[in-house]
């Protein structure tokens, strides 16, 4: 039910990278993070490794409060870690100072999160537009241009002049996506992005990022309590009490692999 | 559109107090500078009535009702200017006006040429009067001056310094200030400036002088300027202006200007920064999600200061509305508000930086974008 085109994903300007299967494009090494100060201190990771590959989708489960969204933000260079390292696309994600980790977010990374966070005042196209022109310095018939190719492959292709007020939960879940993707991303990161709608919607959102993953060698990682999603992903992680497992999803829920 | 224009008029109720604020302090700014510039602009009445190009009068001279004595001779320099048509003798002076009922009041005359195309005649004055005026001791004062001057209406008569003179017409709109003005010849006003005059039937007060081509005035005024340093010489649009400031500054009227003006734009700055700052809190998750992107600070930075310009646009825009509507109420209520363009582009400068610096201000709540905030 993949409501894409097999050319939605430019592979233009990929590393090499990314896709081979071999190498991963995104590690977690020995990474710990915590939150508070004496008796109410809470471990949200306790030393998580793990390595993402190009053109795979990852799903990372658990329960509320396991640290899925600490791990998430740690990962894409939104919460520095206490401990352990990320090397993302071979740099050391941690060690570069501010304003190149804002760089390599700007170049490398899109991100979808739960509650769609679309500016009130703009339409779809201009929500798409705002991320070349101001990331990436793009003219505006060029970003118009792509916004309006964007909004076609998600299907938003004659609602484009509509405001988010106008829209459903789903399609501005899609004009999300299409924001985190405008800019065709090495990485993309989605933290609940199926939360707030009904399945039939929800299912469209997990088919373009699987997509997006497998047509353009895309490492995605999504965040997500729901269970009908794990077919759909290429590897699933189990987070709980700050430790990650990995499940085998030949046959789920039967073999865990002890990542830690 | 810009994103920030269209994220105002989709939040316009949001940016509405900002607007007015900014209106607010540029129609208070305008409207203060305006009723003050009106007051004043009685002083230059002789100047901005009357048809000369050039002014010339006594060395640093300060306005145009505080001119001192000068030779009558120097008509002759502005007469040989090439540029020059025509130059005339002018005088003006303060005198004591002895009312019927008793009792003395400051006055102001003024004695020019008399022919329809003389240029120191104001220009209220009718043929008629002009006729009445060749008489010795024929005046004509303002209307709005009967009273102060406790006379009836033409025909009353007066003495001033001692003379007895006699009111043959009345102009209207010629307010005065320090002293009502009183218009005549030059015969009558050396006559009841005599105390000033004492033994020398050649002393005037300006010289005043057209121009072929008023163009020319500003070169001609140089000229004199450079060469003739004992009196003092102007373009009658520099003399107007010079008149009306000196006054402004020497009553501290100024002061009383400079504070309301501030008060004005502090009560606009703190509603704009304080609607700014709102606006740009109220957008703060859509932002973090920019930031997460990688999308550097200075551009989130750069649409709060373009909302920050559109609302100080918006709000100079109705303040000039605004000032433009209270000229008109004020002079239906007999008050005279000047604006000239200067001043509304002045105030409109000044509110509108002061938009910006609120802008600037409100640029604090960029600190609070935290793109972590946005993972449960």
């Amino acid at each position: 039910m993949s409501t894409t085109s097999p050319l939605l994903w430019s592979t233009e300007g990929r590393p090499e990278q990314m896709g081979d299967g071999d190498e991963p494009t995104l590690r977690g090494i020995e990474l710990s993070r915590s939150f508070g100060d004496g008796e109410t201190r809470v471990t949200a990771l306790d030393h998580v490794t793990l390595d993402l590959y190009g053109g795979q989708i990852s799903l990372l489960m658990g329960p509320s409060g396991s640290g899925k969204s600490t791990l998430l933000a740690v990962l894409s260079g939104l919460l520095r870690p206490d401990s352990g390292r990320v090397i993302a696309l071979g740099t050391d994600l941690w060690a570069l100072p501010e304003r190149e980790q804002e760089a390599f977010r700007l170049r490398h990374c899109g991100f979808i999160f739960q509650g769609y966070n679309l500016f009130p005042a703009l339409t779809a196209r201009q929500q798409l537009e705002m991320v070349l022109r101001w990331g990436q310095g793009a003219s505006g018939r060029e970003a118009r241009r792509k916004s309006e190719e964007m909004l076609t492959l998600l299907g938003m292709a004659r609602k484009s002049h509509l405001r988010p007020v106008e829209m459903s939960g789903g399609e501005k879940q899609r004009v999300a996506i299409g924001r985190a993707l405008m800019k065709n991303p090495d990485f993309c990161f989605a933290d609940e992005p199926t939360s707030a709608l009904d399945w039939a919607h929800g299912e469209q959102v997990v088919e373009l990022l699987r997509t997006a993953a497998h047509e353009r060698g895309a490492t995605i990682l999504v965040v997500a309590h729901d269970a009908r999603i794990i077919p759909y992903a290429d590897r699933v992680f189990h987070l709980e009490d700050g430790r990650l497992k990995e499940e085998d999803v030949e046959d789920q829920g039967t073999k865990i692999k002890e990542r830690v | 559109m810009p994103y920030s224009l269209a994220t105002l008029w989709h939040d316009r109720q949001r940016f509405l107090p900002g607007v007015l604020a900014v209106a607010f302090s540029s129609l208070l700014i305008a409207l203060q500078c305006g009723l003050l510039l009106g007051i004043f602009s009685i002083t230059s009445i002789p100047i901005d009535h009357t048809r000369a190009d050039i002014w010339m009068g006594a060395p640093e001279v300060l306005s145009v009702d505080l001119g001192q004595t000068i030779r009558g001779s120097h008509v002759g320099r502005l007469e040989v200017q090439p540029e020059v048509v025509r130059a005339e003798p002018f005088m003006q002076g303060f005198s004591y006006w002895s009312k019927p009922v008793g009792g003395r009041e400051l006055c102001m005359v003024i004695g020019s040429h008399l022919e329809e195309d003389a240029l120191g005649k104001v220009d209220a004055l009718s043929p008629d009067m002009l006729g009445q005026l060749h008489i010795h001791g024929n005046i004509v004062i303002d209307e709005s001056d009967l009273e102060r001057l406790g006379v009836s209406g033409v025909g009353a008569t007066a003495e001033i310094s001692n003379q007895r003179v006699r009111v043959v017409g009345l102009t209207h709109g010629l307010k005065s200030l320090a002293g009502p003005y009183v218009f005549c010849s030059l015969e009558t006003a050396r006559s009841l400036l005599g105390g000033k005059l004492t033994g020398d039937t050649e002393q005037i007060t300006y010289v005043l002088a057209k121009c072929k081509d008023p163009a020319d005035a500003p070169r001609v005024v140089a000229r004199l300027r450079e060469r003739y340093k004992d009196v003092s010489t102007f373009t009658s649009s520099e003399f107007s202006f010079k008149s009306r400031m000196h006054w402004l500054l020497k009553t501290k009227a100024g002061i009383a200007l400079g504070y309301a003006a501030l008060l004005g734009l502090l009560v606009g700055a703190v509603v704009t920064n304080q609607t700014l700052y709102a606006a740009t809190v109220a957008s703060l998750r859509e932002f973090a999600v920019l930031r997460a992107l990688g999308i550097p600070r200075w551009r989130i930075a750069g649409m709060v200061l373009a909302q920050s310009f559109w609302v100080g646009l918006f709000g100079v825009t109705l303040g000039w509305v605004g000032s433009h509507a209270a000229r008109y109420v004020a002079a239906n209520m007999g008050a005279s508000v000047s604006l000239p363009w200067e001043l509304q582009a002045g105030a409109a400068a000044i509110t509108l930086l002061t938009a910006l610096v609120s802008g600037l201000v409100a640029l604090r709540s960029l600190r609070l974008i935290e793109p972590a905030m946005l993972l449960h």
